[in-house]
């Protein structure tokens, strides 16, 4: 039988895993590979894509991928690790010791002075970004890797000048599958790092060893840390870490990132090894007994084979060989191998799989995972269940369930939205606003009673005051937001709300992961468009980005509330509401546009990991609020404050310098005036609201208080409400920030960068006209 | 202008002189929104 005929809460064995190429082998890098057991958990409520348990954790499978794994369902799921060797004290290894592993004064020691260089690789989820925080504290120099869209973070580690620890993205495999495991594969292969930290997810020993072997090959000196090792031990498990460093031939040192325990002696190990480049003691991870010794001769025939020419190449020999087995086209292009040569392998690996009656991608993964089983089973103790897996299964049973999910996903949003637009954020705001009125009020005495110049008073009470006042005044609201959107992020529900979305965003071409970028575009978009680098298909990335200006982000909402208080008093709730789902509709409608055009094509398959929840950590999130509330603060004094000064300016004088009496003989009517007339079928025609909406190129908070200034309060009588309706869906879906166009033309490039400005001020011009019109009849 | 006036008139220069150096310099050290979050911790989570 197939996976998908599997039912729910049934354990199966792999027997054959179909499909081919690069998701092939991330299934078999994810763990599916003959010989494993899974069971089936549940359907996502729309009954596709399906979540497994595989080797302790959840993976997310869609249907039409799970028919091409054939499984033989087992009657009671194996108890891991139940033949659990009788525990022997094992002695160190003096793996990372000094004089331990070498004698004292021999090694190979890098010159003093050199700066050690480490690339701190690991699994997603594995705390790999709080170790590298708690490695380097604020020494760190955020950049990028040259030639991709991959992050890349280095720093020094704190208290050692002579350090330098790369972040590399979190990886599964060294196979081609993303950019990140490529990138990471570069780097280690080209860069040459004098060590590698290793870092591993204690709860999820099995599958985070599985890189752990892949980057043994690489024959680098590496230290493993072993870290969330606090939440094993408090369910119960334990590792022997002295037998395991036997065992891996590398120092392995048990840490908390969290709890930043254990990070001293890490440090002092990754020092030591990289001081003395004591690469991992060779071991021979194929069995030569195991299945006839097929994989293990097969590797060892290829590896003296291809010496010669992965010395040349400057790759670790047996690293090669296992690619070239595993057939990693970058690797064969790497090597060059003659016609003869290639000739012999293709011979080699067939007589392997003939022998051990698999295909060499799983034989090789399948070789790698019974080491990890030795390892694990002399190791580690397995925990049972532990509190916070408990605790995420009763949860998804609510928000993941076949008739909650969605259902919760509505609540949940509406009930963010309600808390920042009606609850906190308002009550807030209105503090704020009281705040900003008196400080403006005094401002506007003490420069009467002191007689200052009308001009230069104007300037201060009716350009700076209003105008930045305005803006700061939707602070609270936009901290508030932001708030919610990371504490779900954070938490691990959105991968939720992916799993169930899946279904529902293939009808307009894109798969489950394109919901994280989407719902943190409701935050800002720049981040949003950047949560797109994780994404494995370049067809789904491009989407995704592409929809992401749809999404009305939180700089809007100045727009929002100024149009409501004076045209839709009362209904603030339902027009905000309103336009969020209008926002949506369009990129939806947008999606399919694309989808038939330029985007032809399905989804990539959809193949994600579900963490358990968890409450994200106070210190970050306060972090992550106080970053965006200075942001928005620069900017408030900044960019908007001299848009503020500029538009007063302009608006107050006429080209020769004279002050104006009425605003419409000004240098800015003039200039706005010539734009105008486009905007007339929208009812959008007055030249101080187009005036407006040009500086919202800058920022988006910048139209309020564009605005403010221009019409001096009269905006009431200025427009009409359909004319209201119109500027607000125009504002809702035209040109993103240029920090946001300037986030799609790194990810992107020029071209698409311009066609998201034209295109997304077409699409509000249409829209606005036919709320225009719509109003106009009603 | 009485002396008030001039000093208020110094006063807005230096603020616009100010911001325009904010936005140069805080775009050079990734300090705000340029769109590339590669620069900056502050828009993007980890």
């Amino acid at each position: 039988m197939n996976l998908k005929e599997l039912e729910i809460g049934k354990s199966a064995s792999v027997l054959e895993v179909g499909g081919e190429g690069a998701l092939r082998q991330h299934f078999l890098d994810m763990g599916i590979i003959p010989g494993a057991e899974v069971k089936v958990v549940k359907y996502a409520p729309m009954g596709d894509p399906m979540e497994l348990q595989i080797r302790g954790y959840e993976l997310t499978l869609r249907i039409a991928d799970a028919e091409k794994i054939m499984v033989e369902p087992v009657e009671t799921s194996s108890a891991v690790h139940s033949d659990i060797r009788k525990k022997r004290k094992t002695e160190h290894p003096g793996l990372g010791e000094g004089g331990k592993f070498h004698p004292k004064g021999s090694g190979n020691p890098l010159p003093d002075g050199t700066v050690m260089k480490f690339a701190l690789v690991g699994n997603q989820n594995c705390g790999k970004t709080t170790l590298f925080n708690r490695l380097t504290g604020s020494n760190q120099h955020v950049g990028n890797f040259p030639g991709v869209t991959v992050d890349r973070k280095d720093g020094e580690i704190t208290g050692h000048h002579d350090t330098l620890v790369t972040d590399l993205p979190g990886i599964y495999s060294m196979s081609p599958y993303s950019s990140e495991e490529i990138v990471s594969r570069n780097f280690v292969l080209d860069e040459k790092p004098h060590a590698i930290i290793n870092i591993v997810d204690a709860t999820n020993i099995e599958r985070n060893l599985y890189l752990t072997m892949q980057l043994l090959e690489m024959d680098i000196p590496m230290v493993v840390a072993l870290n969330m090792m606090d939440e094993l031990t408090a369910n119960g498990g334990s590792v022997d870490v002295n037998a395991m460093e036997k065992m891996l031939g590398v120092p392995v040192v048990p840490i908390s990132a969290a709890k930043n325990s254990g990070v001293d002696e890490l440090i002092d190990h990754a020092i030591h090894i990289a001081h003395y480049q004591e690469r991992p003691v060779e071991q021979d991870y194929c069995d030569a007994t195991e299945n006839g010794g097929a994989v293990h001769r097969c590797l060892h025939a290829i590896s003296h084979l291809i010496d010669d020419h992965a010395k040349a190449a400057g790759l670790p020999v047996r690293f090669a060989a296992s690619k070239v087995i595993e057939g990693d086209p970058l690797v064969l292009k790497q090597l060059s191998l003659e016609q003869n040569e290639t000739e012999m392998v293709e011979h080699i690996v067939l007589q392997m799989e003939k022998e051990r009656k698999l295909d060499r991608s799983a034989a090789i993964a399948d070789m790698r995972f019974s080491y990890i089983h030795r390892v694990c089973r002399d190791t580690v103790i397995r925990p049972h269940e532990s509190k916070e897996h408990i605790r995420s299964r009763h949860i998804d049973k609510i928000l993941t369930g076949k008739y909650t999910a969605i259902p919760a996903f509505i609540l949940i949003m509406a009930l963010v939205f309600f808390l920042t637009f009606n609850v906190i954020g308002a009550w807030m705001q209105s503090l704020l606003e009281s705040g900003i009125d008196k400080l403006t009020a005094a401002a506007d005495r003490g420069l009467a009673s002191a007689g200052v110049n009308d001009v230069i008073h104007g300037l201060i009470i009716d350009g700076i005051f209003t105008g930045v006042g305005s803006v700061l005044s939707f602070l609270p609201i936009i901290v508030t937001l932001f708030f919610f959107l990371s504490l779900l992020e954070d938490s691990g529900y959105i991968a939720r709300v992916a799993f169930f979305m899946d279904k529902l965003l293939r009808k307009i071409g894109l798969s489950g992961r394109s919901i994280v970028p989407l719902l943190i575009g409701f935050g800002c978009t720049v981040p949003a468009v950047m949560s797109t680098r994780t994404m494995p298909s370049e067809r789904d990335r491009k989407m995704t980005i592409l929809l992401t200006p749809f999404m009305s982000c939180t700089a809007k909402l100045p727009i929002y509330g100024f149009f409501v208080s004076v045209f839709f008093p009362g209904r603030g709730a339902f027009i905000m509401t309103g336009l969020y789902l209008l926002g949506i509709v369009t990129g939806i409608l947008a999606a399919l546009l694309y989808r038939n055009t330029k985007f032809r094509g399905d989804a990539v398959p959809f193949v994600m990991e579900l963490p358990n929840y968890r409450l994200p950590g106070f210190i970050n999130v306060a972090r992550l609020l106080w970053d965006k509330a200075k942001d928005f603060l620069q900017r408030a004094f900044s960019v908007i404050l001299i848009a503020t000064i500029v538009v007063w300016f302009l608006q107050s004088f006429d080209f020769r310098l004279n002050i104006v009496t009425d605003s419409k003989d000004s240098m800015l009517a003039a200039f706005a005036g010539m734009i105008a007339p486009l905007m007339k079928p929208a009812g959008l025609a007055d030249w101080r609201i187009v005036t407006a909406l040009i500086s919202g190129f800058m920022a988006k908070e910048s139209v309020v208080s564009t605005l403010e200034i221009l019409f001096a309060g009269g905006v009431a009588d200025a427009l009409t409400t359909s004319g209201a309706a119109a500027l607000l869906v125009f504002s809702l879906l035209y040109t993103p920030c240029v920090a946001a166009i300037a986030a799609i033309k790194r990810e992107l490039g020029k071209k698409w960068a311009l066609f998201v400005v034209v295109w997304q001020c077409i699409v509000a011009w249409a829209a606005a006209t036919i709320v225009n019109l719509i109003g106009q009849l009603l | 202008m009485s002396r008030l006036d001039i000093i208020l008139v110094i006063l807005i220069v230096l603020s616009v002189l100010l911001a325009v150096r904010q936005i140069i310099r805080s775009r050079k050290n990734g300090n705000s929104c340029c769109g590339d979050c590669s620069k900056c911790s502050g828009c993007r989570k980890e």
